[in-house]
């Protein structure tokens, strides 16, 4: 190790470390080989017979027509019901995980991108330990575009429970490089509020 | 999640969604690297490797190579040997991920545990094979096993100590540790200002020092 922009004390502290935990890199290339080997690894994935998979995203796709037929009929809010986690049949573009933006809260999870560079493209976002939000706010799925500075909403959401699992279609094909979830006053400004639950950075 | 969830949507959303995209100025969006709690980052990077996310397997690898292969040097004495169990340690948390309980231990104590465990089996099976005369100590005996379980939890208490830096300042630590860059390699590496590399560095080793008292490294 080159040290010598380090204090003696400095220099002393790692040699002792060193004693317990050797001071030695793993050989170049070995998360490659390791990636590879997960690749080549049985897929865990869960399997839904097609039938199955075919009757869930029916039921979205009524679910759906019905919450906007009360959307169109009522001046309050309306419920949508959103089936768990089915796998969107486009490809899947990117992923990434999900974390709390802030230290006190605990939530961890997904978002994954399907279909994203072109017409119907998804994104499909699981929450795990989601808090229920501040009284008289909600929460909102944002997407960011690679080389823009700009988030484009795409849902916004009341937790039923602490685990979310939604999909949610984009707005327009393209390269998105991040998701956000903030936290929103009911009836706000249609402007992002400046507040994160939390966020990810998309990886193709 | 089981089964349907309800989501209440406030008034008004769907129009707003189907008129002009809403936008944001300032985007707020965070890398599991910066996120203060290392324990949520790695809690997540856990999650998505149990939702088959290589990426996530990629990011565990990023954060805890060095630590597992380091450990796995540490019991083994063998660079052949220590690669072994590193990738046995990173798979077997890949196709274990699903059963891992953060309530019961932290990720960083999970993994150290298994490359441990590992390290110590590629050990013993090592030191079932026969043991070249010029190897055996003076009095007969081959390395005590006391010994080895001795010198395996004291790399793993330096790693878990490592592991729970916040990620910012285990990156820098990490770099000089065991990639041997100095501090001005690492601001070039990480594209950062030398002062925030030195500060980072500052205060991890600050608390390593206190580490290294505890288990009484220092000379």
């Amino acid at each position: 190790m080159t040290t010598d922009d380090m204090t003696p004390e400095d220099r002393d502290t790692l040699h002792a470390l060193g004693r317990a935990l050797p001071r030695v890199a793993p050989p170049p290339g070995l998360g490659d080989r390791i990636a590879a080997a997960a690749m080549a690894d049985e897929p865990r994935a869960q399997v839904i017979p097609i039938e199955q998979a075919r009757s869930w995203r029916r039921r979205t796709v009524v679910a759906s027509l019905a919450a906007a037929a009360c959307a169109a009929a009522l001046a309050v809010g309306i419920t949508l019901s959103v089936t768990g986690p089915a796998q969107p049949d486009a490809p899947l573009t990117a992923s990434t995980a999900v974390v709390a933006t802030q230290a006190v809260d605990k939530v961890t999870g997904t978002a994954s991108l399907y279909g994203a560079d072109g017409p119907g493209g998804q994104v499909q976002v699981s929450l795990r330990d989601v808090p229920a939000p501040p009284a008289g706010h909600h929460y909102e799925v944002w997407v960011l575009e690679k080389g823009s500075d700009q988030m484009t909403s795409v849902g916004t959401f009341t937790p039923a429970s602490s685990d979310v699992d939604l999909t949610l279609p984009l707005p327009t094909p393209a390269d998105y490089a991040a998701v956000d979830i903030s936290v929103e006053p009911n009836g706000g400004a249609p402007a992002h509020s400046g507040t994160s639950l939390a966020g990810g950075k998309f990886r193709a | 999640m089981s089964g349907a969830q309800a989501i209440a949507v406030p008034a008004g959303t769907l129009a707003r969604r189907a008129g002009a995209a809403r936008v944001y100025d300032h985007p707020v969006v965070v890398d599991p690297l910066d996120v203060v709690d290392p324990v949520a980052a790695d809690i997540a990077l856990i999650r998505a490797m149990a939702a088959g996310d290589q990426d996530a397997l990629r990011g565990l690898y990023d954060r805890y190579g060095r630590m597992l292969h380091a450990i796995a040097m540490r019991i083994t004495g063998d660079g052949q040997a220590a690669e072994e169990c590193t990738q046995d340690a990173f798979m077997a948390a890949w196709r274990s991920a699903e059963s891992f309980d953060p309530g019961r231990s932290r990720p960083s104590t999970w993994l150290c545990a298994i490359a441990r465990n590992r390290a110590l089996d590629a050990a013993r099976a090592q030191a079932r094979r026969p043991v070249p005369h010029d190897e055996i100590e003076p009095d007969g005996r081959a390395p005590d096993t006391a010994d080895l379980v001795a010198d395996a939890d004291a790399a793993v208490q330096v790693a878990e100590a490592m592991a729970k830096l916040p990620p910012t300042q285990l990156d820098v630590l990490q770099l000089s540790y065991f990639d041997g860059l100095s501090q001005s390699q690492i601001a070039d590496r990480l594209s950062l200002p030398l002062g925030t590399v030195k500060s980072r560095m500052r205060l991890a080793l600050d608390r390593m020092r206190d580490v290294a008292r505890d288990l009484g490294l220092e000379a």
